[in-house]
């Protein structure tokens, strides 16, 4: 079920993302594959489940693009991880409103401020796996059947 | 006799837009003051600016239901912390070492810093604006107006894709300025509007007056750059053509069989005096004046829009964003 729902997600993030960005994602963070297992169990519509693990999906990975870019020389290397960064946490906030989902962003927004004071204070953000996957626990205890 | 200042003329203060912004920061429980990130933000929003979108924003509420005028300002307040999280992220792209006269931020800090400190700013600003008890109109609108962000880095990758790209169209250069600069405009007016209850016509009309505006107000921009100093502007004179952004008045300038062969030489690695001697040529063209125009046709446009509200006591502040933008 967590395979098929995160194949389906990807096709869905990479069928949303503009052209012109030439992202792609990938399935291959083992704490996604994890999130879409745990989020496959509860009893909403697969496109529900999609949406909440499509908003999962975009912020781990536009966290990642926005990390360590002090040691990225090539300037259009730079501005491509900061583009990406942006535009992929932008597309939570497009996702989650297009698909009806917006609650959800009650959740992720603190997680995603409190990973910039945590990066601010020079803590790896080791943790926010871990804090993400309790969160949208939480959301999903509330807002599933 | 000098004419008072946009928020003046509009009964606006830009002191109390300051307090919203610094409120913003200083209501922040997990932010630690004093902090760097907090002495960050506070100096970008002390820095000034002309503050275009919270006015614009709260010109918009007028159009709406008086009792709501406090969620114009959060939409107010909301489009600044975007705007400026935006020009923190621009600055280190774009290798700005100065914006108003001062250090950017990634200059006096280093890149990492500023760009958590512009994820920060947008964070804490949608946060901001759902923390009262209305939470889930207000957050539904803070969130809208996040998802913006995407339109806007698209804006910006089209920018990317087309440096030093002398073929570029009018009509790709429109469609690029109106995701960079005229979306967040047009927004300005329709959230403040829609946050004060507007109908849905009213706000719409609204966006286009103010992506039109917004239009305008970046061609105004591309023409500074080219025909101001480097003292003038705070930053390197010609630095879009220098760094391989292609504007309106050189796209014009290419249809001049005499200047175009200086542009189509121009690369990453050409010397000053490549870019000098292109520079000049543009400026004594017809390419200015006739960029001019262009800001004028879509200055226009908004007047037209205008007349759409007659009778309608926020009109006149309309009037007074049109002829703000015509002398800036």
């Amino acid at each position: 079920m967590g395979k098929k729902l995160l194949r389906d997600t990807l096709g869905l993030l990479n069928e949303l993302i503009h052209k012109q960005t030439n992202i792609e994602l990938d399935a291959n963070d083992r704490s996604v594959q994890e999130l879409a297992d745990m989020i496959g169990s509860y009893s909403m519509t697969y496109s529900r489940k999609m949406t909440v693990l499509s908003c999962c999906m975009l912020i781990s990975v536009g966290i990642r693009k926005h990390s360590n870019l002090m040691h990225v020389e090539d300037n259009e290397r730079l501005t491509r991880s900061i583009l990406d960064g942006d535009y992929l946490i932008g597309l939570i906030y497009r996702v989650a409103i297009s698909r009806k989902e917006h609650k959800i962003l009650t959740k992720i927004n603190p997680i995603y401020k409190r990973i910039q004071l945590q990066s601010l204070e020079g803590k790896a953000g080791d943790n926010m796996m871990i804090e993400l996957k309790q969160e949208i626990k939480d959301y999903l205890e509330k807002h599933s059947a | 006799m000098m004419k008072k200042p946009l928020h003046e003329q509009l009964q606006l203060s830009i002191t109390e837009i300051n307090e919203l912004l610094l409120n913003i920061i200083q209501s922040d429980n997990e932010l630690q003051q004093p902090s760097l990130l907090y002495s960050s933000v506070e100096r970008l929003i002390l820095a000034g600016g002309k503050r275009l979108r919270p006015i614009m924003a709260l010109v918009g509420g007028r159009f709406g239901d008086p009792s709501r005028e406090h969620l114009a300002w959060k939409a107010a307040g909301l489009l600044e912390y975007l705007h400026m999280a935006s020009l923190v992220h621009d600055d280190i792209i774009d290798k700005s070492p100065m914006r108003r006269g001062e250090q950017t931020l990634h200059e006096a800090t280093d890149i990492n810093i500023a760009v958590h400190t512009g994820n920060y700013m947008i964070a804490r600003a949608l946060e901001w604006s759902s923390s009262d008890d209305s939470i889930e109109e207000e957050f539904f609108m803070g969130t809208e107006l996040a998802a913006l962000i995407t339109e806007l880095c698209v804006g910006e990758y089209d920018q990317l894709q087309h440096r030093f790209d002398f073929n570029i169209t009018l009509d790709q250069y429109l469609e690029k300025t109106k995701k960079k600069t005229a979306l967040l405009m047009g927004a300005s007016m329709s959230a403040g509007a829609k946050a004060a209850g507007a109908s849905e016509g009213v706000t719409k009309r609204l966006y286009e007056f103010g992506e039109a505006l917004g239009i305008a107000f970046q061609i105004q921009d591309d023409l500074l750059d080219i025909t101001s100093d480097t003292k003038q502007l705070g930053k390197p004179a010609a630095s879009d053509l220098r760094s391989g952004n292609i504007t309106l008045p050189y796209i014009y300038a290419l249809e001049d069989e005499s200047i175009k062969p200086l542009l189509l030489e121009l690369h990453s690695e050409a010397s000053d005096e490549q870019f000098n001697q292109a520079i000049m040529a543009v400026t004594q063209s017809d390419a200015i004046e006739r960029s001019r125009k262009l800001a004028e046709k879509y200055m226009l446009k908004a007047k037209g829009i205008i007349d759409k509200f007659a009778n309608h006591p926020a009109q006149h502040d309309l009037e007074v964003l049109v002829a703000y933008f015509l002398k800036s």
